[in-house]
């Protein structure tokens, strides 16, 4: 009897403790959601993001979780008493450092800052008898499970993220640990990646894009005194006062390097904020405190900011981009600057923060202010958004124009440069329209044409061509990106009559004569099958038109045929 | 003492015996050479619609399968949950939401990968799967007695069993079109049938150097990696694929063999006879040790 009773109680427990392995391994005892560290989505608009401590400039590698601090519920909290409850200030402005008294001579004094500041406040508090925040070491160095997956993570740029997954599943397939494998060859010491990919998360917070409507409701709120917020440095001011000459437009943009470029995160929050606190105190019309507000989430469209007036800055409508240098090799390219203007959200979208001309940090052959990317490389790169070629490349992914462009190679080929490089800035007027297509077919050609010569178990396919050809000569007439590159007029043709001499007025080569019916091992063309439906159906999806206009389904082109096919 | 000697001894030989076969061999089921000129088929994922034809053809031509009509393949709410190969099918088409583009989701094709060493070939106990030299795995059924290990070792889950058979089920797969086509010189019938060439049907070595070269010359495209070239040590069905392969379904396998994991292991276990001889000559002298103390007391 004994024996029994010990056996039901071993059997139980061993019963108890799978349970609770099991439990742990399915994740029914954690959260459902996965979410970013510390981020409360509340309903009402913009999140709260938590700001990351961890200084890894002092305190590199760290024995406590980072701290999650979530500054905006402190900031409400305490908006009655003002920012220089934590902050100091000085000459009368707060300054967004943190703690009061910032010791950075060692990690321990840095440390020990920290925690006279947040602890004392909140014991302060509790001693009051008022809400006060946590004081033990668990409660704020909160370790969340997505750390953890951060753990062994090197850092990559972000294009790097789809070869990364191919790099984990190569390299991990042998090397259990790459980043132990590393570390135990004398590489690396992943704890500062570790370090580093946490600043990552850190650094997270989206950005404040200062687009054209947020420059223009500064504009009107400080009645257009631009010295506010840009500055003039005592050297420029001497000049100009020698030369008994108000600053122009073009000054004030670029010299915000006295008191520092707005960019910059400390210059940004003691400037701004500060602004907007004296404002406020004197009951005028003030920009937000608050993180979330400016750091919010929305990024306005170009379609949005369409009837925002841009900056007046005396620039020039038209310019000739040209090297400046006798031994210069290409000719100069016409340069629409109000144009282009219109299509962006603010100057940052082609100036970068610097807002500076492209040929003063990209030199010819590279210079460490342009990151040492070359004049060319800055113009012409196609993965780049503030290239031209990368933003043209960008255009042409577009619904409207994907249809003809998702098949055709990217970027630049040899005969693409006299387009651009023209030399002279009155080729910005001759952007060709198609000519009406009409004048452009052979005599003899049909408008509505079928396609029989794959029928099987399909009727032939009804082509309506010239319904397609007004189509895509509409959309090319009404984009002037379109106009400036489709030079010819029988460019549009192209895009479905590819690869092959097209003229006016005459019967392009028929599609079967490179696309055979059979698929032959040498050739590296699509059968004639393939070819009719890479080039119909792909550009119909890839321009996402009704079922009406664009058919996607089989039956939408050619039906099908009642009877099954003869033969079987 | 001598007892407990002669026990330590016999005891020594035994162990000895069991780390003789502890040797792994080299990654390859020895039993298998790779035909170098075999065929594969190389699945550009970016290009399929999900028309479903793949699927059309494939019932069109193995008779064995139950019949269903072509207006059934027409029927794209199938697609709004993912399916897996059963008995009724020997492929299916996926759809899976594209987080590069909401309006535009993938497609793709799944059916027996045709792997170069073969979990299948390896775990089936009476030799029903071989792998024949053109590269397809094809089934036997007048050799299977219907254990279902094939569908446990399958690292991509492929084989289907006719659970709803009662007196002869039979394990369903994908076979190349082995008997109705390959034989006969012509290509699979999906490949043939996709409207789309989503695949590229050709000897092996081929399609992978045409999978770089399609990688190399639409940056951007594609994920840089062919699906299936190194899996559990190549397949002879590839893919391509613009967004992750996990994204479309794939499993995330390393490049290791099954069989070359578990082929050392099953035959080092009679190795020589040696480890049964080691194992009993421990139980035995353990025994007898047990047994001579009960004799002394």
């Amino acid at each position: 009897m004994k024996n029994k009773k010990r056996w039901l109680a071993f059997a139980g427990i061993l019963c108890a403790v799978m349970l609770v392995v099991m439990m742990g391994r399915t994740g029914t005892l954690r959260s459902e959601e996965q979410q970013e560290p510390g981020v409360t989505k509340k309903a009402d608009g913009p999140v709260e993001r938590p700001v990351f401590i961890s200084v890894p400039e002092i305190f590199e590698a760290l024995e406590r979780a980072p701290v999650l601090f979530k500054h905006d519920t402190h900031a409400i909290e305490l908006e009655a008493e003002g920012c220089e409850v934590c902050h100091p200030t000085r000459d009368g402005k707060v300054l967004f450092t943190y703690p009061k008294e910032r010791d950075e001579t060692s990690r321990d004094a840095l440390m020990n800052a920290f925690h006279d500041a947040c602890i004392g406040c909140h014991n302060e508090r509790s001693a009051e008898g008022k809400d006060a925040g946590p004081v033990t070491c668990g409660e704020c160095h909160v370790i969340e499970d997505s750390y953890l997956a951060h753990e062994y993570l090197p850092i990559l740029p972000e294009y790097y993220e789809p070869l990364r997954d191919t790099y984990h599943r190569d390299c991990l397939s042998c090397h259990q640990d790459p980043a132990k494998a590393a570390e135990d060859a004398g590489g690396l010491d992943w704890k500062r990646f570790y370090v580093k990919e946490r600043q990552k998360i850190e650094d997270e917070r989206p950005e404040v894009f200062f687009d054209y409507l947020v420059h223009d409701k500064h504009e009107k709120a400080l009645e257009d005194k631009c010295e506010l917020c840009h500055y003039i440095s005592p050297g420029l001011q001497e000049k100009l006062d020698r030369e008994q000459k108000e600053p122009s437009c073009q000054d004030w943009l670029r010299e915000i390097e006295e008191g520092g470029s707005l960019v910059e995160e400390d210059q940004a929050h003691s400037r701004c904020i500060n602004c907007h606190l004296e404002r406020a105190d004197e009951k005028k019309d003030a920009g937000p405190v608050h993180c979330k507000k400016c750091h919010t989430d929305i990024e306005r469209t170009v379609e949005e900011l369409a009837d925002v007036p841009r900056q007046d800055c005396d620039q020039e409508e038209t310019i000739l981009i040209q090297i400046e240098e006798e031994d210069v090799r290409m000719k100069g390219v016409p340069f629409s600057h109000t144009a282009h203007q219109a299509d962006t959200r603010g100057c940052q979208d082609c100036h970068h923060d610097t807002l500076e001309a492209c040929k003063t940090c990209h030199t010819l052959t590279g210079d460490e202010k342009g990151d040492y990317i070359t004049l060319a490389e800055a113009y012409h790169e196609e993965t780049s958004a503030w290239s031209c070629i990368g933003c043209h490349e960008t255009e042409k992914k577009k619904p409207d124009c994907a249809g003809c462009h998702h098949i055709m190679k990217t970027g630049l080929n040899e005969s693409a440069c006299d387009t651009c490089h023209t030399g002279t800035l009155e080729s910005l007027d001759n952007a060709t329209k198609i000519a009406p297509p009409a004048e452009l077919y052979p005599e003899d050609m049909d408008q509505e044409m079928e396609i029989s010569i794959l029928e099987n178990e399909y009727k032939p396919a009804k082509l309506t061509h010239e319904e397609i050809v007004k189509k895509l000569s509409d959309i090319s007439d009404n984009s002037t990106l379109a106009r400036h590159f489709h030079t010819e007029k029988t460019t549009i043709c192209q895009g479905c009559h590819h690869l092959g001499p097209v003229e006016e007025k005459k019967n392009p080569p028929q599609c079967s004569t490179c696309h055979t019916a059979r698929k032959e091992p040498e050739r590296k063309v699509p059968t004639l099958l393939g070819a009719y439906h890479q080039q119909c159906l792909g550009c119909h999806k890839q321009m996402g038109g009704t079922e009406e206009e664009m058919p996607q389904s089989c039956s939408g082109c050619h039906e099908e045929k009642q009877a099954p096919a003869a033969g079987k | 003492m001598s007892g407990d000697r002669r026990n330590f001894l016999k005891k020594a030989a035994g162990l000895g015996g069991l780390l003789l076969t502890g040797s792994e061999k080299k990654a390859h089921a020895s039993f298998l050479k790779v035909n170098p000129d075999q065929f594969g088929v190389l699945v550009d994922t970016t290009q399929c619609v999900g028309c479903r034809s793949c699927e059309k053809a494939c019932n069109e031509i193995n008779t064995d399968l139950p019949r269903q009509t072509a207006e059934s393949f027409k029927d794209e709410s199938v697609l709004d949950k993912n399916r897996r190969m059963d008995y009724r099918a020997y492929t299916v088409v996926n759809r899976y939401p594209n987080p590069l583009d909401e309006g535009k989701p993938v497609f793709a094709k799944f059916q027996c990968m045709h792997c170069l060493y073969p979990a299948c070939v390896s775990a089936c106990i009476v030799g029903a799967f071989t792998r024949a030299p053109s590269g397809a795995v094809v089934y036997d059924p007048w050799k299977c007695m219907g254990c279902r290990y094939c569908l446990a070792a399958c690292p991509f889950q492929v084989p289907a069993y006719e659970y709803r058979n009662v007196l002869a089920p039979q394990v369903r797969k994908c076979t190349f079109c082995f008997d109705t086509r390959l034989t006969k010189g012509a290509i699979p019938a999906c490949v043939q049938a996709c409207p789309m060439e989503v695949m590229t049907f050709g000897k092996r070595n081929d399609l992978i150097a045409l999978a770089r070269e399609k990688i190399k010359e639409s940056p951007g495209r594609y994920v840089p990696h062919i699906y299936g070239e190194h899996e559990m040590g190549g397949t002879a069905w590839m893919y391509l694929s613009g967004i992750s392969f996990e994204q479309i379904g794939f499993p995330r396998l390393g490049y290791y063999p099954a069989p070359a994991f578990t082929e050392p292991i099953q035959h080092a276990i009679f190795k020589w006879f040696l480890p049964p001889l080691g194992l009993y000559a421990t139980l035995g002298s353990i025994m007898w040790f047990l047994n001579s103390r009960k004799k002394n007391k």
